[in-house]
């Protein structure tokens, strides 16, 4: 497919690779607006922008140092998000290894159906999700926020860990396995001493990408926070309520630039496209 | 292929057991839905205990009900629609990118992978009164003075298409690129000219790919939540914002609970086609 040059297909090809170049300048520019913003100066959000300032930055910096007169909890929020995602990452990724593992390698009845039901948080509507997590959580009663938080989390992280080990797992070539238990390695052994090594770029793309959905879902978090544990997005939504002033630009420029710089790693580690289930 | 294997239950159950644990927790919350749906209310006593089907007769006879799933459903058309012919050139270029692929696929995974509050909150910048889109359609001329345009359908559905057509272009790239490009070149050696051989041959055959799309996004663009409530600012109310309302607002809910059950009843259907219509593909995330 690759040998279809685009140049090479005269007027038609020439506006089809304009179009594309429109097309991502659409799809980037919000996320290109939100740069410029940051570094705007005075107090609205201006196209053209009227000059160069790093003023929002020392306000978010206020933000930061709860300097009275701004809303507290940035800091707390941010704690909470990071050790939400790393909780529900290290979840996910137990779970959904040996689960990958078992629904791609093993035989067994009713396969088919675990792997849809595996999949299924992908896609499932989130705002039922946290709806129905709350009525539950409240018919059950007792239940801390954090562990409500990390349940919700959970669901959503791990079918990402499922697809990404079987990526990884259809690339493994099953007779290395086959190989080390028929040199007297248990299945535990093996897997271990095998698998898990053989897939660790599918197992590491699948905690960034895991992480990086528990530390930005909004849909989900919204409906099981509490005032106490408050994960970053319910405070940024309750921010913006109240001021869409530049300093939100300046924090979200930096939240951007996160995902960015988890993107590119993950990049590496395995080809995105591969992961959106795209070949090569 | 795999080697076929002795069938073992006993070691897959165990593996699959923390999973799922984990899932159980959704069925639960889905099983405490499809029973709440049943209950009956009332303002003093809420939430009363019964076997009623009137909150699924009301989906279709109350007011504000039937007003959201016309929203709703206007809003998803509008969006798949503007997200197949958005994205079918781009799905199309993809296949034919060669050493540029990678790079467009990390373009159009960015958007979809960053926080959709930061998202919205660009959108809410790009259209400010002073915002970019105001300052080229007043430059251009073509509007007199700035328009408002947050916190109208119109931002929803400006927001939804670009939340949405990553989604949209993943599963027409992946049903395009499995095309033969053998039938391609034997249609141009025919003469036929590269529109012709793009009309009968690439068309035809990305069909499955259209309708995967299609239903893909539809699905996702009538549970989608928060660019209705961001960007909607209480003027857009579509199913998932209407939902909100009544069980936190309200507190019936029972009813929210029959508003729930009825979207994922619509969303599995739409998947369960989605599916069909991808074949042996493997879903994109």
């Amino acid at each position: 497919m690759a040998a279809w040059d685009m140049k090479a297909r005269g007027i038609g090809g020439a506006l089809l690779v304009a179009y594309v170049v429109l097309f991502f300048v659409y799809l980037e520019s919000p996320l290109v607006f939100i740069l410029l913003a940051s570094f705007n100066k005075g107090l609205t959000v201006r196209f053209p922008p009227s000059g160069f300032s790093l003023q929002w930055y020392s306000a978010l910096w206020d933000l930061v140092r709860e300097v009275p007169g701004v809303k507290p909890g940035l800091v707390d929020a941010v704690v909470t998000s990071i050790w939400l995602g790393l909780a529900s990452t290290a979840g996910a990724l137990i779970a959904g290894t040996l689960a990958g593992f078992a629904l791609y390698r093993l035989r067994f009845p009713g396969r088919q159906a675990l792997r849809q039901l595996f999949l299924l948080p992908l896609l499932f509507p989130q705002i039922v999700t946290g709806i129905g997590l709350v009525l539950w959580f409240s018919r059950i009663g007792g239940v801390p926020t954090w562990l409500r938080l990390l349940l919700g989390h959970l669901i959503l992280t791990l079918p990402y860990v499922v697809v990404t080990v079987t990526a990884s797992l259809e690339t493994l070539d099953v007779r290395l396995e086959e190989a080390a238990m028929n040199l007297g390695a248990g299945r535990v052994a093996t897997f271990f001493l095998i698998t898990v090594p053989g897939i660790r770029s599918g197992l590491m793309a699948g905690a960034i990408f895991a992480w990086l959905t528990s530390f930005s879902n909004f849909t989900v978090t919204f409906f099981l926070f509490s005032g106490e544990v408050q994960p970053l997005p319910p405070w940024l939504y309750q921010i913006m309520q109240y001021f869409i002033d530049p300093s939100i630009a300046a924090l979200s420029t930096c939240v951007l630039l996160i995902t960015l710089a988890v993107l590119l790693i993950m990049n590496r580690l395995l080809a995105l496209g591969r992961l959106v289930g795209l070949s090569q | 292929m795999h080697r076929r294997r002795a069938v073992r239950v006993w070691p897959a159950f165990a593996l699959l057991s923390p999973g799922l644990l984990i899932l159980a927790s959704l069925v639960a919350a889905c099983a405490i839905l499809l029973r709440y749906s049943f209950n009956d209310w009332d303002p003093v006593r809420t939430m009363v205990p019964a076997w009623t089907a009137k909150n699924y007769l009301n989906l279709f006879l109350d007011p504000a009900q039937q007003r959201a799933a016309v929203t709703t459903l206007r809003i998803s058309v509008i969006v798949t629609v503007a997200c197949l012919f958005l994205g079918y050139p781009v799905a199309l270029a993809m296949t034919r990118a060669g050493r540029y692929r990678g790079l467009l696929v990390f373009l159009l995974v960015t958007p979809m992978l960053t926080d959709v509050l930061i998202r919205a909150y660009g959108w809410i910048v790009m259209l400010g009164s002073a915002g970019p889109v105001n300052a080229i359609m007043v430059g251009l001329r073509l509007w007199p003075a700035p328009r408002r345009l947050i916190y109208t359908e119109f931002s929803v559905v400006l927001e939804l298409i670009h939340e949405m057509v990553p989604f949209m272009v993943l599963p027409l790239t992946a049903v395009i690129e499995r095309i033969d490009p053998a039938l391609r070149d034997a249609a141009m050696n025919l003469r036929a000219s590269p529109l012709r051989s793009f009309l009968h041959v690439t068309l035809p055959l990305s069909l499955p790919g259209i309708l995967a799309g299609t239903l893909l996004v539809f699905a996702l663009s009538m549970s989608a939540f928060v660019a209705p409530l961001v960007l909607g600012g209480g003027n857009v109310t579509v199913m998932t914002v209407l939902m909100r309302q009544t069980m936190f607002a309200t507190l019936d809910w029972p009813r929210g609970a029959a508003q729930s059950v009825f979207l994922v009843g619509i969303v599995l259907v739409l998947l369960l086609f989605y599916r069909r219509a991808l074949g042996g593909q493997r879903r994109t995330a």
